[in-house]
């Protein structure tokens, strides 16, 4: 059975950054407890294995039968003159040969239905996992690997995984049980041209695997080229118009041009390679038939063999080929799945951050006291000692110039991070003891980032509200002066966002935005330059907004340095890390 | 498939001959079971002897032959043959060592003698069998299984014609013989050949090894010449393959390196991208399985057929149905999955959409806990893909199933149907040997399409991709002029279409020209004409008094520097991306740059140059990518520089220090700035005004704020951030 059809999906990112994969015991175990929810339909496709592979292995030995049937009644023919009857002797091999047929092309249907269901339904289950263990992950998993190999990790892994499970399950142990199965049947036939075929066969298997290591390292030179010139091409698309417009097109395109030609020579290479060592296989299975007749010939020549038994010998050696092939060619696939499933299993085990804790109640004057902070793997301090409080009711200015910590504070104070020193605390208690979710949902945040998901606007609006009716959420774009324009489009509050072709403009996405941070009334409420691209008439109407908002809840707003806010309750400054 | 054909025109002259080295590899490895047939049928069953008629034959026969024939017919015979007590020069070595045997005449008629000679076995044969004189010679056949001995027959009738006085008649068993069908004649005349041999005294076990150690030869000479053949054709579709894939690339980057807004708006980034890189990667391979596998099965298939259908049409037949019920089940199958593989392509690239989205914003998602929301969004995703694999591998096991099936019931009937046939003796077993082997080569040749099934799909879609994106006609043509350098350039928008009218102004050169306006009125689309990035509906825009068409695209693009109001920046060193924003190769001028534009967070001397921006620059935040492209415009030579709304994410003053810089660097050029803010365009030499209906005011700050509504109105609601900077 061959397994081609998971290859559809191949390498789109370098993981080469990302943690290796141990491929040990450990993991392989570690595997195996992973796929207990199948070990049913894994006990079944073990079943039909064996009992496909023993149909399969014992067909050519009827029909060497048969043959010999037939050759032994033409020498009767040729002497007696007399017309031989041989379908009635016959008959009952041939219905044991349909049966056999039925029972080994039944299994391998089961066989290909199981191995496609696992395989994919595995590969499901991991990706959902993995994706929700992002979830736990704390963000500064996210800082410090590139979002490729972030993304890499869950598709490509999972990929190989998936691609090297099917090939280990449809052709390593299907093969290797076709093999025991083949050779004991050839041993029944004829002992010495079963040591013959496997001794032919055994270096068979040692060629493959010495040009598949060659193959191989041809084939990461060509991977590499590949993820070279994808992530080009791919910064090459995104920033198309920058590079239109910068004039060096002419340049640009030489080392694309440049990188293509390498890339093709790369290929051209791998390909020469892998031409060559399917013809190792064709070469020994030639050698090897052309072996097995002529002992086989001599052997008949001396009364030792039937003609028969000759005929099974060489269709056995022809269905050994292949498994044997297959597993010499496939020797790193096990290898391959132990370390995808290692960089999977590492990835799972990467420390969650904290979510539990005690339930936070009421909403409650927020303290910094001596935080100071650095992003991990850095040693630059980006908070020095910060100490100030934010009220719970009210306008609050933070002020700073760009870098100079305004959004970090906000970070810290949502718990994406920790602070190295000093502690941040509502009321009296160090926000690190609350239970993440219901603390975060405390606050309402805008950014600068002017984008959406790929999602309706109301979904956008509502986003990470499960439950919010539409009558709150057009309420809430009401609010926010988005309502205009939703209502002007065709499909309203339908409408799909779309980032390339971009269908809405940077404007009315903050306002969506804004609307997002109306639809349920937080305690603490942040805008962090969240009106950048709006009109200014529309942004007077926010600040009403704000205005009354802040009779109930802190508003913290984040502009810049020299910017004033009016009617603020209290200005915060910061400059450099520091609190002025 | 007419776009791969077009790249594959000038590699015609090596598809030939890679295609005739496939035809001799076809050749060989059907000459392999064909010399099997001989091995079996010649090697075993006649003993490794195949002359016909025999070329010695003993005084035995003779004998036996001189009873059996009518007189003239055995006259005719004899004559053929001559006496010779050594074996004569030119004769086959295995007789050297005969001694008083008749050999054949070098001139005699070899097809009557063959005639007579098969027909005079077969009387032979029948007389011993129905004479019933003493014990009759074939009761047993046991006895005659390992050997039949001319010299026993011949004593046998000798026996008869005793016991019958001395005159026998056997003219019934000539007639007899003569009216037997042909095949049967010459099949037992085959098998009888070797005891004619034994009985002349030739060594037959000597002749039967020579034979089978010849077959032995030609066998692995043809699986040499075979592989060499593989060798060499593998080589010329890795060669040819890897060319077309790169000249395909290669002229995709380039048509699609002139898109601009129009075919961007049809095709993402993200798609152009995924395209260049599997779509092309996949036609690559394509052409190489075309040349390896997919050209080669057809030449096998009809070599094994047409071998199959000279030795019996009958199975030539069978071999042929199978072969069609094969390619039946992969077209069925093909069809079948080639809309899944399409769907699966485009569920795995929202999945992973979804995943970088994601990441990118991943301060959103976790700050309004939407992390269920999102698992939730991706477990759709990654279940769609699920099912699509699912249905396409299952297809894939079952199409693989069925056509093992089907070639093991055709050997099945082979075998049964070729022993029937066998007993007719219209076949050797030799040749249901080679039957039986050509019927798994032709039947294993048509299961080479089964990577069709796999493959064609896939490579299907990716064709049709590529062929979308290349035949997208380019909206945007260079013209041809190239002015003057010394050229100073005025910009004139006349009668251009807005959302809802139309807009004429001149931005003239050495003065600042702001825009101000409305959300959403079209302020952006209005400067990325300029670039001839998109183009207006109506109206035309003149620069330096020519048409805007008029000019070399390129040299266009070189003399306008543009600051988009999202930057796009890349993961390269600082010093490439401020090149790819237009800044000339030049340390100096790229550093005074990035201190006008403020860049001091990252760069501020020459080594600072060469940090790598991870991530597009992800982790700076929005002002500070902003004022990295900025840079990257200030430090261009450029006859027009234009700011578009680039600086919304730097604060007041320092945007007012870097329209400060820009308004001494560029003093000669025309400046065309788009801003929301009242502070940063206040300066500018000419302000123009626009709303959804098109240019309401124009003038500097002073005057508008008397004439104009709406600007006093923006004016007035920005007081705070004004006067903050006029101090």
């Amino acid at each position: 059975m061959s397994n081609n059809g998971s290859s559809v999906l191949k390498v789109r990112f370098d993981t080469s950054t990302m943690s290796q994969g141990k491929a040990d015991k450990k993991t392989y175990r570690a595997l195996a407890a992973d796929l207990r929810p199948y070990g049913f339909l894994l006990a079944l496709f073990m079943m039909f294995t064996v009992l496909g592979g023993a149909a399969f292995a014992y067909l050519p030995k009827i029909l060497g039968e048969v043959i010999d049937v037939y050759a032994s009644k033409l020498i009767e023919s040729v002497f007696t003159g007399k017309a031989v009857e041989v379908t009635a002797s016959i008959l009952p091999i041939i219905g044991f040969a349909a049966a056999l047929l039925a029972i080994n092309v039944i299994s391998s249907l089961l066989q290909g239905v199981i191995v496609s269901r696992v395989t994919s339904g595995y590969s499901h289950r991991l990706r959902c996992r993995m994706f929700e263990k992002f979830n736990r992950l704390p963000a500064s998993y996210a800082d410090n690997n590139s979002h490729d190999a972030v993304i890499g990790t869950i598709t490509e892994n999972v990929d190989a995984l998936n691609q090297s499970l099917g090939l280990f399950l449809a052709n390593i142990i299907d093969s290797v049980v076709v093999i025991a199965a083949v050779t004991a049947m050839l041993f029944t036939v004829n002992k010495i041209l079963c040591v013959a075929s496997i001794a032919f066969l055994a270096v068979s298997f040692w060629a493959s695997c010495a040009v598949s290591k060659k193959e191989k390292l041809s084939a990461a030179g060509q991977q590499s080229a590949s993820a070279n010139i994808g992530s080009r091409l791919g910064e090459f698309y995104s920033g198309l118009r920058t590079v239109q417009e910068s004039g060096e097109m002419q340049k640009n395109l030489l080392m694309l041009e440049n990188l293509n030609e390498f890339h093709a020579e790369e290929i051209k290479k791998a390909r020469r390679i892998s031409a060559i060592s399917s013809c190792i296989g064709d070469l020994t299975l030639g050698i090897c038939i052309t072996a097995v007749a002529v002992i086989g010939a001599l052997m008949i020549k001396d009364g030792a063999l039937s003609i028969g038994a000759l005929m099974t010998a060489v269709l056995y050696v022809r269905r050994l080929h292949r498994p044997v092939s297959q597993i010499s060619v496939y020797a790193g696939v096990v290898r391959s799945m132990g370390e995808a499933a290692g960089r999977v299993f590492a990835f799972m085990s990467e420390s969650e951050e904290k979510t539990d804790g005690e339930k936070i109640n009421a909403a409650d004057e927020l303290r910094f006291e001596n935080v100071t902070f650095a992003y991990p793997g850095t040693n630059e301090d980006v908070l020095q000692s910060v100490c100030f409080s934010i009220p719970e009711k009210g306008i609050i200015s933070l002020s700073g110039d760009t870098g100079a910590g305004k959004s970090t504070l906000v970070k810290l104070m949502l718990r994406f991070y920790q602070p190295d020193s000093g502690k941040i605390c509502c009321g009296d208690k160090d926000i690190a003891d609350f239970e993440l979710e219901g603390y975060r949902r405390k606050f309402s945040v805008i950014n600068q980032e002017a984008t959406l998901f790929e999602e309706t606007l109301a979904a956008n609006i509502a986003y990470g509200k499960a439950n919010a009716d539409m009558q709150a959420i057009e309420a809430a774009a009401r609010l926010a002066g988005a309502d205009e324009f939703i209502s002007r489009l065709p499909d309203g509050y339908n409408t799909v966002f779309s980032a390339s072709p971009q269908n809405i403009s940077n404007g009315e996405i903050q306002l969506v935005l804004l609307a997002r941070a109306f639809l349920n009334k937080t305690p603490y409420v942040i805008f962090d330059e969240a009106t950048a691209y709006v009109d200014t008439k529309t942004e007077i109407k926010v600040k009403e907004t704000l205005s009354e908002l802040s009779k109930e809840s802190a508003v913290i707003i984040i502009a810049h340095r020299h910017s004033t806010v009016e009617n603020a309750d209290k200005i915060i400054r910061i400059e450099n890390g520091k609190i002025r | 498939m007419k776009l791969i054909k077009t790249y594959l025109m000038p590699y015609k002259v090596k598809m030939i001959c890679c295609v005739i080295i496939l035809i001799f590899q076809a050749a060989f490895s059907l000459a392999m079971p064909f010399f099997m047939g001989r091995l079996i049928g010649v090697g075993i069953q006649q003993k490794g002897i195949s002359d016909m008629p025999p070329e010695v034959i003993g005084n035995n026969l003779l004998q036996i032959f001189e009873k059996v024939l009518p007189g003239d017919v055995f006259e005719e015979f004899a004559s053929m043959y001559e006496i010779h007590d050594r074996c004569p020069e030119g004769k086959a070595k295995e007789f050297e060592l005969l001694r008083n045997c008749y050999y054949l005449k070098e001139n005699a008629d070899k097809n009557r003698a063959k005639e007579i000679y098969e027909t005079a076995v077969l009387a032979g044969l029948i007389i011993a069998r129905n004479e019933t004189s003493g014990e009759k010679i074939f009761d047993n056949i046991e006895k005659y299984a390992d050997g039949l001995s001319i010299t026993m027959l011949s004593a046998q009738l000798n026996f008869i014609i005793y016991s019958n006085n001395g005159n026998a008649d056997f003219g019934y068993a000539w007639d007899a013989a003569l009216n037997t069908e042909q095949a049967l004649k010459t099949q037992t005349a085959a098998t009888v050949l070797p005891y004619v041999y034994k009985d002349a005294g030739v060594d037959i076990e000597a002749v039967q090894s020579a034979y089978i150690a010849e077959c032995a030869v030609v066998m692995v000479a043809a699986v040499i010449m075979q592989i060499v053949c593989m060798v060499a054709s593998g080589r010329i579709s890795a060669d040819v393959s890897a060319k077309v894939q790169g000249n395909i690339r290669a002229d995709y980057i380039k048509h699609t390196s002139a898109f601009s807004a129009k075919e961007l708006s049809r095709f993402s980034a993200a798609h152009l991208e995924e395209v260049a890189v599997r779509d092309v990667e996949h036609i690559g391979m394509l052409v190489s399985y075309f040349l390896r596998v997919f050209a080669f099965a057809p030449i096998l298939a009809i070599g094994g057929t047409v071998l199959s259908f000279m030795q019996s049409p009958v199975f030539g037949a069978l071999i042929l149905i199978t072969a069609l019920i094969i390619c039946f089940v992969l077209v069925m199958i093909y069809f079948a999955t080639i809309k899944k593989y399409d769907a699966l392509q485009t569920d795995y690239e929202s999945f992973v959409k979804r995943l970088k989205d994601n990441l990118a914003q991943l301060f959103t998602v976790r700050s309004n806990c939407a992390e269920k929301h999102e698992e939730a969004v991706v477990q759709k995703f990654s279940f769609k893909i699920r099912k699509n694999e699912n249905f396409v591998l299952r297809s894939v096991y079952i199409a693989m199933s069925i056509i093992t099936l089907i070639s093991n019931i055709i050997t099945a009937v082979l075998v049964v149907a070729g022993g029937e046939e066998l007993l007719d003796s219209s076949l050797g077993i030799g040749d249901i040997v080679s039957f039986l082997q050509y019927s798994v080569i032709t039947v294993s040749a048509f299961m080479m399409f089964g990577a069709v099934v796999v493959f064609a799909p896939r490579a299907s879609v990716a064709a049709k991709n590529v062929k979308e994106i290349m035949n997208t006609p380019i909206s945007v043509v260079s013209g041809k002029v190239i002015p003057d350098e010394n050229e100073k350039w005025d910009i004139e928008y006349k009668d251009v279409s807005l959302k809802c009218g139309n807009v004429s102004f001149t931005a003239k050169h050495g003065e600042i020209t702001a825009i101000v306006g409305t959300t959403g009125c079209g302020k952006s689309t209005l400067l990325s004409y300029i670039t001839r990035y998109a183009q207006p509906e109506r109206g035309e825009i003149l620069i330096g008094g020519r048409r805007i068409e008029e000019y070399d695209l390129e040299y266009l693009h070189k003399n306008v520097s543009f600051a988009q109001s999202k930057p796009v920046l890349f993961s390269k060193t600082l010093r490439e991306n401020l090149l790819l924003h237009g800044a000339p190769d030049n340390s100096d001028v790229m550093l005074d740059a990035l201190q006008k534009a403020r860049c001091g967070f990252i760069a501020t001397n020459k080594e600072d140059l060469k940090k790598f921006l991870i991530n597009k620059g992800e982790n700076y935040s929005g002002g500070q990518k902003s004022r990295i492209a900025v840079a990257g415009a200030i430090a261009k030579n450029a006859k027009v520089y234009v700011f578009d709304d680039c600086l919304t994410a730097v604060d007041t003053e320092t945007e007012a220090a870097i329209m400060q810089a820009v308004s001494q660097k560029c003093k000669d050029a025309a400046v065309l700035i788009v801003s929301q803010r009242i502070s940063s365009v206040m300066n500018a030499d000419r302000i123009i005004v626009v709303s959804d209906g098109g240019v309401i005011g124009e003038g500097r700050h002073n005057e508008l704020v008397e004439t104009c509504e709406l600007y006093r109105e923006l004016v007035e609601l920005q007081a705070g951030e004004v006067s903050c900077n006029e101090q």
